[in-house]
């Protein structure tokens, strides 16, 4: 090590010696370059994205497979070729009209760094103005940059886990002007009218293109927040003037260029963190090799520090058009509810001209209210486009003859998604069965959530699980009890029981698991799914009630096809101790007698933020009780 | 071909733009000081995003999504600044926010489209006044319930680069 530092120190020296800066010439520079080994700096790979290719040569290939990106015909595989190119590239004469083109235009990132590490060697470098990206970093007025998650969305699978997007906040943005500012998303290059099943192989297994693309912050802002009811965070870095600038000259380079795009690992979160992690001294990326989730990536940011200094300097939010809707009617006064409550039933619209009792206060907070809850109601599809315009019109025009706020914007009080427990979840346990005895059981959900657990940010009596495998121990021999390849509970809980806001819910599986607890050795493949509704009976209690069905391998009896009624209630008795219950009651379809009543409990008292106790009962031909500890990792 | 083809859509496009400027102007709303619509005459057509929900839901991905439409509306320099055009397409897909924001007096839509049109901070109010009074005289009439959204906020544009030639910093 100090025998290379010598080294690099002697050939500094002796270049500095011979000629002065004005004196470099690109061959020079190459050269210095060359004796600093900067093409096996950790920047330049980064810079590159360069990723170790595994069990073949070459040992490293860039994850942008892109000619556009590179300089060098074997940039993409050979980091010297690459750097060499790009520094006669960077001296290449501007041709006119073409400035947009030229090198150091396009790869502004690459040219911050080589000056960085190369000095005054760089200072022949001809200066060259770029129109299109000065305007991208707004003149140099990019002030910092925030981190954006949108919650979760079980309307598309490619979103369940929530997303994350980079935002730049130019010097200057408040509240209001921060709409304008640019965003840059990752994501994948769907075909139009791809199937679901196509979609989802092809998400999962490297089948599309990826690719950053940019856009107005308020794009976002309306597509999530207004359009999908999905509340945004916004996360904002703690970085100095030169990080910023360099974060946002590498997102300017790699704007539409094509990566291969993996939705469990290298997706939307992974992408955007590597953009991040460009700055010398931050590593936020998740360590699991196998998925990147957005949450974790917010915790990891939020737990880092740079300079001694926590990473993240501000958290701020804006809550869906769902949440808002739900916060101004959990704000209203009895007599308001029902005014509102009368105003939406009677299917017309507002009008407070009949028998009005309101205080002129008053009728503003309903007729907000009744505002956020028609577009909460054309997003939800409670009710037609048409009339859910139609209604709004109408309670518009009233608020226009009302007086105006004065600064009364109501304050979100949701919590952010970085709080709380991680997201992978392993179990174990003791289990008595009445038809086998006791044994230990163990439960290993890599992510993300079920009913009693949903943390801040995901969706709240509902479930969310990727290969969860659940095995069972007796006498030194181990069975899988299931494995869930993908399970949903999706409930749209009503907070405020009006016309069309009673939640619909669904639920999907797809598993292996055992036929019924009487057996350890019955295991079957089923797909099963239900619609139904949900209600808040208060605060702590919502109850369910579905029909559904499912198709299944016919095993020991067990038939191939089955419909059922099942009922649930979820009891939150304190913040930390919550229950479920539940009863299915399924009808074979084809004659045979495989499926009987299943009857479910489960509670779970939260021990910490990473670890909780559970205690479960369950009968189905069987009965079966356990008691589980559960930690976060 | 292609560039044949290219060059003949343009050409059509423009006649409809041209087309519908005509009717436009002949309606009087285009007066004097309140610019050109930029909707028809910048190029900032309703087709252009006419259905982003499904476009975001399917793919999770827009591609230069909004350069497209800058970009071609500051082709005409003369008619369409970049500003106004920016302006004008922020106002057409956010337009519920923005009505109800002059609906309320205020909010962080309205707030931002006046930013953009250069409108100092301490007298938006009174520009959020202008506005509210602009759009209130007309929201309830049945002339406005008719109205196509395109032109609800051709109407919301005029009110707020109205207001804001009053409130320049």
């Amino acid at each position: 090590m100090l025998f290379k530092l010598a080294r690099i120190l002697i050939v500094l020296f002796s270049m500095v010696s011979v000629v002065n800066a004005e004196d470099y010439n690109v061959n020079q520079v190459i050269q210095l370059a060359k004796e600093l080994r900067l093409s096996k700096h950790p920047s330049w790979v980064k810079l590159m994205h360069y990723e170790r290719n595994v069990g073949s040569l070459p040992s490293l290939v860039s994850a942008i497979h892109d000619d556009s990106f590179f300089n060098s015909k074997d940039g993409a595989f050979d980091a010297y070729a690459e750097l060499e190119a790009t520094i006669r590239a960077f001296h290449a004469p501007i041709s006119d009209g073409a400035v947009d083109s030229h090198a150091q235009c396009k790869f502004p990132a690459r040219l911050l760094w080589l000056k960085k590490s190369l000095g005054k060697a760089t200072d022949n470098l001809p200066m060259v103005y770029c129109p299109k990206y000065t305007k991208w970093v707004l003149n140099g007025s990019i002030k910092s940059i925030s981190v954006v998650y949108a919650s979760g969305f079980l309307g598309n699978p490619a979103s369940y886990y929530g997303h994350i997007l980079l935002k730049l906040n130019s010097r200057g943005s408040n509240g209001a002007t921060r709409l304008f500012d640019p965003s840059v998303n990752y994501g994948a290059i769907i075909p139009s009218n791809e199937d679901p099943i196509t979609y989802i192989t092809k998400g999962i297994f490297g089948g599309y293109d990826g690719g950053f693309s940019q856009t107005d912050y308020y794009f976002h802002n309306r597509n999530y927040g207004e359009l999908e009811l999905r509340d945004i965070w916004e996360y904002e870095i703690n970085l100095e003037k030169k990080d910023v600038d360099f974060i946002a000259a590498h997102a300017w380079e790699v704007l539409g260029k094509r990566y291969t795009y993996f939705f469990f690992r290298k997706n939307c979160a992974y992408r955007l963190a590597e953009l991040i992690e460009i700055v010398d001294g931050v590593s936020i990326l998740p360590s699991n090799r196998l998925f990147t989730l957005p949450r974790t990536l917010l915790q990891n940011i939020y737990d880092s520090r740079i300079h001694d200094k926590p990473l993240i300097r501000s958290v701020d939010v804006r809550p869906s058009r769902q949440s808002r809707f739900y916060k101004k009617f959990n704000l209203l006064t009895r007599s308001e509810r029902s005014e509102l409550r009368k105003v939406v039933d009677n299917g017309k619209g507002i009008f407070f001209e009949v028998n009005n009792t309101l205080s002129m206060d008053s009728q503003v907070k309903v007729t907000d209210t009744a505002l956020d809850y028609y577009q909460f109601a054309k997003s939800a599809e409670i009710m037609t486009k048409d009339e859910a315009d139609s209604l709004h019109h109408k309670a518009l025009v009233r608020r226009f003859q009302l007086p105006s706020n004065n600064g009364t914007a109501v304050k979100s009080s949701l919590n952010p998604p970085h709080i709380g427990r991680k997201s992978s979840y392993a179990q174990v346990g003791v289990t008595y069965n009445e038809s086998f005895g006791s044994g230990y059981s163990i439960r290993i959900r890599p992510a993300y959530y079920d009913v009693l657990d949903a943390a801040s940010g995901q969706v709240k009596n509902s479930a969310l699980t990727m290969g969860e495998v659940g095995l069972f121990a007796q006498s030194g021999k181990v069975r899988i009890n299931h494995f869930d390849f993908l399970k949903i509970e999706s409930v749209n809980a009503s907070s405020t029981n009006l016309l069309g806001d009673t939640a619909d819910a669904w639920k999907i599986k797809f598993s292996t698991q055992q036929q019924d607890l009487s057996c350890v050795d019955c295991l079957i493949t089923r797909l099963e799914g239900d619609y139904g509704y949900a209600l808040n009976l208060n605060n702590s209690v919502l109850v369910s009630a579905y029909f559904g069905g499912g198709v299944q391998d016919n095993r020991k009896g067990s038939g191939r096809a089955f419909i059922r009624t099942s009922a649930f209630a979820h009891i939150k008795f304190t913040s930390s101790f919550n229950m479920l219950l539940g009863v299915q009651l399924p009808k074979q379809l084809d004659g045979s007698n495989g499926q009987k009543n299943r009857y479910v409990l489960e509670a779970r008292q939260r021990l910490g933020i990473n670890s909780d106790i559970r205690f479960s009962y369950e009968e189905n031909k069987s009965r079966q009780y356990g008691v589980n500890v559960g930690y976060y990792f | 071909m292609y560039k044949f083809e290219k060059t003949f859509v343009v050409l059509v496009a423009s006649l409809l733009f041209t087309m519908s400027f005509s009717v436009f102007a002949a309606d009087g709303q285009n007066r004097v000081g309140s610019g050109p619509n930029p909707y028809r005459d910048c190029g900032i057509g309703a087709a252009i995003f006419p259905n982003h929900h499904v476009a975001a839901a399917t793919s999770n991905v827009i591609w230069d999504l909004g350069t497209t439409a800058v970009t071609s509306a500051t082709m005409s320099p003369e008619t369409c600044s970049n500003v106004h055009a920016k302006t004008a397409k922020f106002i057409l897909d956010n337009y519920d926010n923005l009505i109800e924001d002059v609906a309320k007096g205020e909010g962080e839509h309205l707030v931002a489209a006046l930013d953009m049109e250069g409108c100092s901070s301490n007298k938006q109010a009174d520009a959020v006044t202008m506005i509210r009074g602009n759009i209130g005289s007309k929201i309830s009439s049945a002339e406005y319930l008719q109205k196509a959204k395109i032109d609800r906020a051709a109407d919301y544009y005029y009110a707020v680069t109205s207001a804001s030639s009053s409130c320049q910093i």
